[in-house]
């Protein structure tokens, strides 16, 4: 009796130091590893640029010291070479936007109209209000892409920008362009497959960009431009006058809007399949 | 007679054992903590920084990927953050931060389970 009663009690010890020691388990951390996953957008040459579902707007606070901003588009933009967008191969990335600083548009007719005030904004003379640019290597702004970078879930595109035709603040000749270092920040919003015409086929790919630049108008114009008001010419000398559009005087530097502004831009590309 | 006693008793105290060996169910109530730092890879400056103010969710219960949680807190401005009062049991860590342009940065995560009831996990999380 009193040897079962030892033993038992031997048993009975030896279960509860292993549920001791069962019960003295090691916290784990589990790190899990995200597998990278290439994407696979794709713009290149053989993609058309969609402008009339595209757009280019600015941004600048109203007055430097105010919380309001005034905002606004240009109507005349592209890109120069083409857009180029490789997901998979950020070197091939080419991106050459161009906008017509003198196609400002508040949509405000006591700002837009010529000899208004809103071209100023971008130093833009009166003279070249009406001209049209086809390939524009006056009277614009360019951004030309130098690498790419993917940063979270948008893309980091260096770069210069570059306005062309204006007096540099240094006082350089007319027509000087200014070239200057900037970062333009792109998202790629994705690509869709659409039905163009009901047949329930789907045969044209639709990819789709949003990107932000922000610069100092200072960088970039004129701040000692104090030629106020300039007369606005006749109409005959707006449409035609060579004279007129050669005129170089150039818009006055304005403090209505702030010294920072932002461009935003949305394109779209299509291709048939 | 004595000895089926002492049996029953030992059978009890075997049963309350095993009981107290039991997981509780994960949550909060306890003394367990996890922190650490949070940083992303931004492609702006090339560099790993510190996320401010990102966003850390834990999940209860357990340590696979999940987008269900059941606590979030921000980071401080340097990128630290801590969770504490946590019992025994599975958990389940992700962070989320947006840049100032509106990156997003995350990663897949980290799974942790505490075993004991008084220990504080280091949990860094880098976000891409």
């Amino acid at each position: 009796m009193k040897f079962n009663t030892l033993k038992f009690s031997g048993l009975f010890l030896l279960v509860m130091l292993g549920l001791v020691i069962g019960c003295k388990k090691t916290d784990t951390v589990t790190p899990h590893n995200e597998t990278p996953v290439t994407g696979t957008g794709l713009v290149d040459f053989s993609w058309t640029f969609d402008k009339a579902h595209s757009n280019v707007n600015w941004e600048s606070k109203y007055l430097n010291y105010s919380s309001g901003m005034l905002t606004g588009r240009f109507n005349n933009f592209n890109f120069n070479p083409k857009f180029v967008f490789n997901e998979s191969d950020l070197t091939k990335c080419s991106i050459n936007a161009w906008v017509q600083l003198s196609s400002i548009d508040s949509g405000e007719p006591g700002r837009d109209g010529p000899g208004k005030c809103i071209r100023s904004y971008m130093g833009v003379t009166y003279l070249d209000t009406l001209k049209t640019v086809v390939n524009p290597i006056s009277d614009s702004a360019w951004f030309r892409s130098t690498s790419v970078k993917k940063s979270g879930t948008g893309y980091v595109v260096f770069g210069n920008l570059q306005f062309n035709r204006y007096r540099a603040p240094s006082g350089n000749p007319d027509g000087t362009p200014i070239v200057k270092p900037a970062v333009l920040y792109l998202v790629y919003n994705g690509t869709s497959d659409f039905d163009t015409d009901g047949d329930n086929v789907f045969d044209r790919y639709r990819a789709s960009f949003s990107a932000r630049l922000t610069f100092k108008r200072s960088d970039f114009m004129d701040t000692q431009s104090t030629i106020q008001w300039v007369p606005v010419p006749s109409l005959a000398d707006q449409t035609g006058n060579v004279v007129a559009a050669n005129n170089k005087t150039y818009g006055v530097w304005t403090m209505n809007v702030a010294d920072e502004m932002s461009f935003n831009f949305n394109a779209q590309f299509y291709k048939n399949h | 007679m004595r000895l089926k006693l002492t049996q029953l008793f030992g059978l009890l105290i075997l049963v309350f054992l095993s009981g107290a060996c039991e997981k509780k169910s994960a949550g909060p109530g306890g003394h367990n903590s996890v922190s650490g730092g949070i940083t992303f890879k931004n492609g702006v400056s090339g560099n790993q920084e510190g996320a401010p103010y990102a966003k850390v969710s834990i999940s209860y219960g357990t340590d696979q990927p999940t987008t269900s949680f059941d606590q979030t807190v921000l980071t401080d401005a340097s990128g630290r953050y801590s969770i504490d009062g946590l019992t025994p049991g599975h958990y389940f860590v992700k962070a989320e931060y947006s840049d100032s342009h509106g990156f997003k940065y995350t990663s897949a995560g980290t799974g942790i389970t505490f075993e004991n009831k008084e220990r504080n996990i280091e949990v860094n999380l880098v976000l891409e």
